[in-house]
């Protein structure tokens, strides 16, 4: 009974009526194409504009006289070659992966991605510096603002900060939870 | 192997591959994507996707396997996305036993209402449970569902012994006077 109830259901699924007309081989390709072009495209342009910092920073170094601006130099190409080598690691990913990798490992790796974006904080707090800033220093400094004023921008902005900061936190959590969750199956 | 021949024979996998799972690829689309244009859209990346993988495909697994992981992969970057109005998904061993019994008490269930009802469940899913339920109504047995999702085959076992439990109180209990299939 229970075998003809399961069977059953097997059935409706399969049987349900197909509503896409079937894609044509020449589409596939096109499209498959077409991907590989503008994936090869940016692989292009990232790796001439990383040639190109790292020239201008060479002629820097070269020229340069004081040593402490030439260490400064120095370390934006230790950081520049990093950058392209994560970049070159990220890019690298094969079309295959996604047969070769397991379900389970896949979803994982999503989540540790979203986790890794996450997690870094300081992108999403960056941008607000310059605007928050400013108006912390115009709290300060500007004329005819009493200090409740003062203090109630400075609260502002260091709510905001701790505002992002806490949603940043929270996703990651939640994230954790589900990467652990897959990681004890 | 020069590059036409590449070229040729994976085109020739991937009209073999397209042939023997399209209908299921397009049933897996449906389970992800509710909305018709999104879903359509879907299911062509999963296509494209695999045309892509398939120059690659070395045989150490079943084309079957291949295929699978590459669409529920596809599917789970594409469609699993963060979104704000998502419901909230659930693990097969959680809150789906509500969902059942919601279902458990109507006495009519035709076969338009049952694939609604069954995608309802479906897109409730967590991940991992909703490609375990989906690779089962496809008909993969236990060994098979472990090799495309890298769960152990008792783990998926357990998944799946808990799925047919759900669907019979679902769809069975539901019809018990005929009027199903």
């Amino acid at each position: 009974m229970e075998r003809k109830a399961e069977t059953d259901v097997e059935k409706i699924w399969q049987q349900q009526p197909l509503e896409t007309p079937r894609l044509s081989v020449d589409v596939i390709r096109t499209k498959a194409q077409r991907f590989d072009e503008k994936v090869q495209w940016w692989r292009n342009v990232g790796a001439a504009a990383v040639i190109v910092a790292l020239i201008a920073e060479v002629v820097q170094v070269w020229l340069g006289r004081d040593v402490i601006e030439r260490a400064g130099d120095l370390l934006t190409i230790a950081a520049l070659l990093y950058i392209a080598y994560e970049y070159h690691k990220y890019s690298q990913s094969a079309p295959d992966r996604l047969g070769r990798t397991s379900c389970v490992d896949f979803y994982r790796a999503q989540l540790v991605y979203e986790q890794n974006l996450a997690g870094q904080s300081i992108r999403y707090l960056l941008p607000f510096v310059p605007g928050v800033t400013l108006s912390l220093l115009h709290g300060v400094i500007g004329e005819g603002l009493t200090t409740v004023h003062r203090t109630g921008v400075a609260v502002v902005g260091i709510a905001l900060f701790l505002g992002v900061a806490w949603l940043n936190a929270r996703a990651t959590q939640k994230l954790q939870r589900e990467i652990d969750a897959i990681n004890g199956v | 192997m020069g590059d036409r021949a590449r070229a040729q024979e994976q085109e020739r996998r991937y009209l073999d591959a397209a042939a023997t799972f399209g209908p299921a690829l397009e049933r897996l689309a449906r389970a992800y994507e509710r909305d018709a244009d999104k879903r359509a859209d879907l299911l062509q990346d999963i296509h494209v996707a695999l045309w892509r993988s398939l120059g690659r495909f070395d045989g150490r697994c079943s084309l079957r396997t291949w295929v699978y992981r590459v669409a529920h992969n596809t599917a789970t970057s594409k469609a699993l996305r963060p979104r704000t109005n998502a419901p909230t998904l659930v693990a097969i061993d959680e809150s789906l036993d509500s969902l059942a019994d919601r279902a458990a008490g109507e006495q009519h269930l035709d076969r338009t209402r049952a694939i609604e009802r069954l995608h309802d469940l479906i897109g409730r899913l967590r991940p991992l449970d909703r490609q375990v339920m989906l690779l089962y109504l496809e008909q993969l047995d236990a060994a098979s569902i472990a090799e495309v999702t890298g769960l152990s085959t008792a783990n998926v076992s357990t998944r799946v012994h808990r799925i047919k439990q759900i669907l019979i109180r679902q769809f069975h209990e539901g019809s018990s006077d005929g009027t199903k299939s």
